[in-house]
């Protein structure tokens, strides 16, 4: 009697992960293309810098930050910097503050699964469970905890891959880096196809370029920022008024 | 490859920190999911194109129009992934094809 009690117990909590597994799973399908992509890419360009399957897993797994790994890569072919890692990493992943801020109502009492909920938030992972709620019969921690491993999942696995592929062929892979230039111009053109996101866009790129002329290449970073925040507090107030004066 | 492992490891370790930082901050500002004041909702908002817009000029920060190539290959290679996304609106293509053409000028013709 008792054991089979015990097995009903075992077959539930199986089905309850089983049926979230099932219903995160085609979430991810979207991601797992993009993130194959990218990150086979990203092991390649690893690899012909000479950071072989090891230490681009490292960096997926542990840093797990998508662009941010890719802007690493001339770092780490450089004078060691790590303060420079890390500042431009929150310059980056600056946006992530506001993806938290976006998920405080929906990851509220999920328990100890938060910690990794949160840690691997990224982009892709962000944009699925800011917009997507589990059907009814469905664990909604449990659902977005499958969501978020799987897309980490396939970030690492693809990493691995291609730092294989990387370290098997042999092909000329200057210029790859560009990859980073190319994803960033594409997520930009993504963010300008919002007509009210175009001013503050001109200004993230006017204030960047101001400051490059002004500090120069090496200096940019956190002169930019601090020049834009600056340009868009004082907008913001300044609309304040306008309507307070309205 | 250029780095020791362990100033490796440290690299990787810095870029996890600022990771974690970025992401764990607000959970950790408003536990109790308490409204955010509306400053920071307002940077919401605005700070993703903007840093979007710094981040594109950051990758092209070293570009020089005075020295050869004078950043020729970076132009047509941006112009070709504007176009491309216009017309396809496809984020994969347009990454993939500007890399390609932009490896090829660099190799090829520049």
């Amino acid at each position: 009697m008792e054991q089979t009690v015990q097995q009903t117990k075992t077959d539930r909590i199986k089905n309850r992960y089983l049926r979230a597994f099932k219903a995160a799973f085609p979430y991810t399908i979207p991601v797992l293309t993009g993130f194959a992509a990218l990150g086979i890419a990203y092991g390649l360009l690893m690899a012909s810098n000479g950071y072989g399957v090891l230490w681009a897993l490292l960096m997926s797994a542990i840093g797990f930050g998508g662009s941010v790994q890719y802007a690493m890569v001339p770092l780490l072919t450089t004078v060691f910097d790590p303060l420079q890692a890390f500042l431009l990493n929150l310059m980056i992943n600056a946006r992530h503050l506001f993806y938290g801020l976006s998920m405080l109502g929906k990851y509220k009492g999920l328990g100890k699964k938060r910690f990794f909920l949160i840690f691997a938030l990224c982009d892709e992972t962000f944009s699925v469970v800011s917009s997507v709620d589990p059907p009814e019969d469905v664990d909604k921690g449990l659902f977005y905890f499958f969501i978020t491993f799987l897309d980490y999942f396939y970030w690492s696995a693809a990493t691995v891959a291609g730092a294989l592929i990387g370290g098997m062929i042999t092909f000329d892979t200057t210029g790859l880096d560009f990859v980073l230039t190319a994803l960033f111009v594409v997520l930009f053109m993504e963010q300008m196809k919002k007509k009210e996101n175009r001013s503050y866009g001109m200004i993230g790129i006017a204030g960047a370029v101001i400051a490059t002329m002004i500090f120069g290449a090496g200096n940019m970073v956190i002169p930019s920022m601090i020049i834009i925040m600056a340009v868009l507090l004082f907008m913001g107030k300044s609309k304040k008024i306008q309507k307070e004066e309205a | 490859m250029f780095l020791t492992p362990a100033q490796t490891m440290i690299m990787i370790l810095a870029v996890a920190l600022g990771t974690m930082i970025t992401r764990f901050t607000p959970f950790l500002l408003f536990p109790d999911s308490k409204e955010p004041p509306k400053t920071v909702l307002y940077l919401g908002k605005v700070l993703p194109p903007a840093m979007m817009g710094l981040l594109v000029v950051y990758c092209l920060r070293n570009v020089s129009i005075i020295k050869s190539p004078h950043g020729i290959p970076e132009l047509i290679a941006i112009a070709v992934i504007v176009v491309l996304h216009k017309w396809k609106e496809n984020v994969l293509l347009s990454i993939g094809a500007g890399t390609v053409v932009y490896m090829l000028l660099v190799q090829l013709v520049f």
